[in-house]
């Protein structure tokens, strides 16, 4: 389930590529779901422990050269753990649809600190503001503005 | 109006910014670190990066430019002197800089006489509007170059 808090907390996971550096398991790239989301956020693809745009395959960047919102994404995607808190706002809009997709069997609090978009029509969240889940999309965007 | 144009064999960013606080945002992959990690290289004197770093026309000299990059970790004195050390200079920071852990950060801001970069779509609230510009970084798809935006 994805819970929406408002701010940050002590023990959020907030360095993410940090702790994406240090928890990495290079098994991880072989999973279609996370090759899925590099194509999507970074244009890439994993070829011999290396980034390779899928445009100009001239261009190859090291895995650490990913984008945070990606190393965010694979974290929650594949790291241990039973509930985690993790800094929203390294997300661009981009992630909120794998965001929604990863919480459909993790249980993800995401920590904001901006106005993040999500794609309305599969949005499906709890707000830790008012304990309770929002009724739809817009409930989330009220809570928002306000 | 803070003006950057820097490239390497890759990759090449022309960016104009007109606020003294000046925010790149965006999509997560769109190049903002990326973007920080080349100015890092320039000012180490990696020969593979050239470009310029301009405010109001007058190129600036490295000593007036400091990159905060994700990795960059000290304490406040370091950022207060810094900042209250220099005048008209260019702080360019990434998102996870600790001194965005600093509890007065906005205070500490508001009083200095340079300008900044922040990649980070954490917007502070309660910095002057007309002193402020929020940008996304994109790609222009004619000739490849990335530029800034205005979102508003």
């Amino acid at each position: 389930m994805l819970s929406i808090y408002w701010g940050v907390t002590e023990d959020c996971c907030y360095y993410i590529d940090a702790e994406f550096e240090e928890i990495i398991d290079y098994d991880w790239f072989n999973d279609p779901f996370i090759q899925e989301i590099l194509a999507d956020i970074d244009h890439c693809k994993i070829e011999a422990m290396r980034c390779v745009d899928l445009d100009n395959p001239e261009i190859k960047f090291p895995i650490d050269g990913l984008s945070t919102g990606s190393k965010g994404l694979i974290l929650l995607a594949k790291d241990s753990y039973d509930s985690i808190k993790i800094w929203g706002t390294a997300f661009g809009d981009n992630c909120a649809k794998w965001i929604l997709k990863i919480a459909e069997y993790r249980n993800i609090t995401l920590e904001l600190e901006h106005d993040m978009n999500f794609p309305s029509e599969n949005f499906s969240a709890f707000s830790v503001l008012q304990d309770r889940m929002y009724k739809d999309y817009e409930d989330y965007r009220y809570e928002e503005r306000h | 109006m803070v003006s950057i144009e820097i490239r390497n064999r890759t990759h090449e960013f022309e960016l104009n910014f007109s606020g003294k606080f000046n925010f790149l945002t965006g999509n997560s992959g769109s190049y903002k670190t990326y973007f920080i990690r080349l100015c890092e290289k320039k000012l180490l004197g990696i020969r593979g990066v050239t470009g310029t770093f301009k405010i109001d026309n007058v190129t600036l000299h490295p000593e007036q430019i400091s990159v905060y990059t994700n990795k960059t970790v000290m304490e406040e004195n370091f950022y207060r002197t810094a900042l209250e050390s220099r005048q008209n200079s260019l702080f360019i920071v990434d998102e996870f800089c600790t001194i965005f852990k600093i509890p007065e950060v906005v205070s500490l801001l508001l009083q200095s006489g340079n300008y900044f970069i922040f990649a980070n779509r954490k917007v502070f609230k309660d910095l002057p509007a007309e002193a402020t510009a929020v940008y996304k970084l994109i790609k222009n798809k004619k000739d490849g170059k990335y530029i800034n935006k205005s979102i508003f």
